[in-house]
């Protein structure tokens, strides 16, 4: 969609102004996410210089098995809103959602940019790759996305993961998983991949990611490969629900005392002690509410296998597997079996009665002291 | 009713922070003034309450200067009453606050009408006389 | 195996697994001791027993004058597990959704406290247990091994409440797979007190009632 303007390697600087954002609007755009990112405010100002330098960033998106939930959190607005800025700065050369062309228009663009931009496009993926039964549960113009990640992926600069299904496997990778979907860091081993998690990821950390690749480079990520800056606490660290926690008042139900009083979500199924993600800090929606402000606990979406860690509703102190009826099926086996032995101790014990004859010192080991 | 009846509420006392930025403040200040040293606080990552920002607001005064930048959204940039402290407040397109900055600075970067954009304006002002020539 | 996929398989095969073997193990060894019976008689009976059983049950709460400080720790210890197992709201919420009953629990702090308390009266058996020669000697390994089964979920519990340790789903792992081996030893060591101590001292103090022995 934005070809010519790639050709011409003008720098983004230039561009923007061109096409009407002004230099100041860039700069706000670069103070809001290393805010967000927790940056040092001065490195918001490397970051418009170093952008502005920059020629715009080649991107291929693919997107495979998912919802297009992803891509919607990150283009909701009608209006142009600050996040949606990052689609200014990048050129994204495929899409199969977004863009005009369709059919093999479509997929000639993609491998155009690929041979084009080779070993230094950015690859964005959202949505699990299928490989059961040679991947043939998703295609693309008749290529499987397990074929088309392996050839996209192979002369990327360094892969995004958008999405809990791209990072971790996500919904189509729960229980029991029927088309044997994965993530894409379990089939590209060989390339720098950033995980956004989330179902959907936040807006912000989507563009302050790639805002970062695009200035400094790949940012500081954890064990599971998300972004410190963004994922670095838990939803609990942050929640403003904390105190109730700390001091045991939990809401038992979603619409009593202790729910009308705002106390802790906790019973009622928080999975945010063990949660990752920004969301008690940026929230939602330009900053206007998250799930535990609106009374919800949080589901866990930012977390590997967060579908099967059990019921969104259950305390994190209890089991995941529906124990119903294990413990009383337990206790019958216990007493089955213990009845049973019981028995056999009693013929043994009436068996070693009946043959019973008096001690005698001998007997006794007393023998010729 | 014992202390665990009663529920907590959030209480916005200020905390302090604001006599604390303001030494901070003071030592930037002086740098500017010794090494021309700029500085820049996001008071959005500090764990302030609206109280202290409050507090913060009324300490540092207003000043002589105050624009408005109309990109998507609005920004607030004020001078406060100590010259070189500027108070710079960025919307979203919505009015929420998106970030909230402290610049100790002459003239706050985002005011400074970058290169850039006087080429571009160059540019546009040669080609709109070119066209008035063509019309005379 | 990262810490999420250790914490979904502690609150889910691996909780069931060790509720199951808990429960069945526990329920097999208290009716198999129970229809053990008494042995039989061979003397006049004396008394009902009833009485002597009951005393003794009592009798060997009380600790001894020579060594209270000892029995006072290990009480200490005992009552703050019985608080803090039952009495922490996330563990009411256990609770109630594997067996089905509910009460209510305790404010933190003072599962804070006991926790603390439990933790440092341990310590100080243990000690007590390398000190003192005649303790020494009694002691077996499957003693230290009792003692750190019980030990370990304490620790981590605490630990996990108050974020101490480098990630909270693993602690929280931990903590929980901790109380599995515990859940696990329960039936098949000494462990089992918890539930035949009290039947075991009547039996005692009833059998010695029967023979004319004044308990
Ligand atoms: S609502 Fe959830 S995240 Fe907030 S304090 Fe309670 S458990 Fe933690």
């Amino acid at each position: 969609m934005t070809e010519e303007r790639v050709d011409k390697a003008e720098t983004l600087g230039g561009s923007l102004i061109s096409n009407g954002v002004s230099r100041r609007t860039f700069l706000k755009f670069c103070s809001t996410v290393a805010s967000a990112m927790a940056l040092p405010p001065a490195a918001a100002k490397a970051m418009a210089e170093k952008l502005s330098q920059a020629t715009r960033q080649s991107v291929i998106w693919l997107s495979f098995q998912e919802c297009t939930g992803c891509t919607e959190s990150i283009t909701r607005s009608h209006k142009p809103t600050l996040e949606s800025l990052i689609f200014d700065f990048i050129s994204l050369d495929y899409h199969h959602t977004l863009q005009a062309a369709s059919g093999d228009a479509a997929e000639h663009a993609r491998e155009e940019a690929q041979k084009k931009h080779k070993g230094k496009y950015i690859l964005i993926v959202d949505g699990a790759i299928p490989v059961k039964d040679g991947g043939v549960y998703s295609t693309i113009a008749g290529i499987t996305n397990l074929q088309m990640l392996q050839d996209v992926a192979k002369d990327a600069m360094a892969i995004v993961s958008v999405g809990t299904c791209a990072a971790y496997g996500g919904l189509p990778k729960a229980n029991p998983n029927p088309t044997g979907a994965v993530a894409v860091s379990d089939i590209v081993k060989d390339k720098p991949i950033i995980n956004i998690p989330g179902c959907p990821p936040i807006p912000v950390v989507m563009t302050g990611v790639l805002a970062h690749v695009l200035t400094f480079g790949i940012p500081e990520l954890d064990s599971h490969g998300r972004p410190m800056a963004f994922f670095g606490d838990s939803i609990h660290d942050r929640c403003y629900r904390r105190p109730f926690y700390d001091k045991g008042q939990f809401a038992k139900g979603f619409d009593d005392e202790g729910a009308r009083k705002g106390w802790c979500l906790f019973e009622v199924g928080c999975k945010g002690p063990t949660t990752h993600n920004a969301c008690a800090t940026v929230k939602w929606n330009n900053g206007t509410s998250f799930p535990i402000q609106s009374g919800h606990g949080c589901i866990g979406c930012s977390e590997p296998d967060f579908w099967d860690a059990g019921s969104f509703y259950k305390p994190l102190s209890t089991g995941s597997m529906n124990m119903e009826g294990w413990a009383t099926g337990a206790l019958a086996a216990g007493a089955a079996v213990g009845v049973a032995s019981g028995l056999l101790n009693s013929n043994t014990k009436s068996k070693a009665e009946a043959k019973h004859e008096p001690v005698t010192l001998e007997d006794m080991g007393a023998k010729n002291e | 009713m014992n202390l665990i009846d009663i529920p907590v509420k959030a209480m916005e006392t200020p905390t302090g922070m604001a006599s604390a930025l303001l030494a901070e403040l003071n030592d930037h200040l002086h740098n500017l003034l010794k090494k021309g040293e700029t500085h820049v606080i996001d008071l959005l990552s500090l764990p302030l309450n609206e109280a202290d920002i409050n507090e913060l607001a009324d300490l540092l005064g207003v000043g002589e200067v105050k624009a408005t930048i109309k990109s998507i959204g609005s920004s607030s940039i004020r001078e406060t009453a100590y010259s070189g402290i500027w108070w710079i407040t960025h919307y979203g397109d919505d009015e929420k606050v998106l970030s909230e900055l402290i610049e100790v600075t002459q003239v706050p970067e985002i005011l400074v009408t970058h290169m850039d954009e006087v080429r571009h304006s160059a540019q546009v002002m040669a080609s709109s006389l070119a066209g008035q020539e063509k019309v005379i | 195996m990262n810490e999420v996929e250790l914490l979904n398989w502690a609150r889910g095969p691996g909780l069931a697994y060790a509720t199951v073997f808990m429960v069945f193990g526990l329920t097999l060894r208290v009716l198999e001791i129970l229809s053990l019976g008494r042995p039989k008689e061979y003397a006049k009976v004396r008394s009902s027993g009833v009485k002597e059983g009951f005393r003794t049950i009592i009798r060997r709460n009380l600790p001894e004058k020579h060594c209270w400080k000892y029995i006072t720790a290990t009480y200490i210890f005992h009552v703050g597990l019985f608080v803090v197992i039952f009495f922490f709201i996330p563990h009411t919420q256990l609770f109630k959704d594997v067996f089905g009953v509910f009460w209510d629990g305790w404010p933190n702090y003072i599962i804070d406290f006991f926790t603390i308390l439990s933790i440092a009266t341990m310590m100080y058996v243990l000690i007590q247990r390398r000190v003192n020669p005649a303790r020494r000697i009694l002691s077996r390994p499957s003693d230290y091994f009792v003692w750190l089964v019980t030990f370990l979920p304490l620790v981590t519990g605490y630990m996990a409440f108050h974020r101490i340790g480098p990630d909270y789903t693993l602690m929280l792992a931990m903590h929980i797979l901790s109380v599995e081996l515990l859940m696990v030893m329960l039936p098949v060591t000494k462990l089992v007190h918890a539930v035949t101590f009290a039947m075991a001292r009547y039996y005692n103090g009833s059998n010695a009632g029967r023979k004319g022995v004044k308990v």
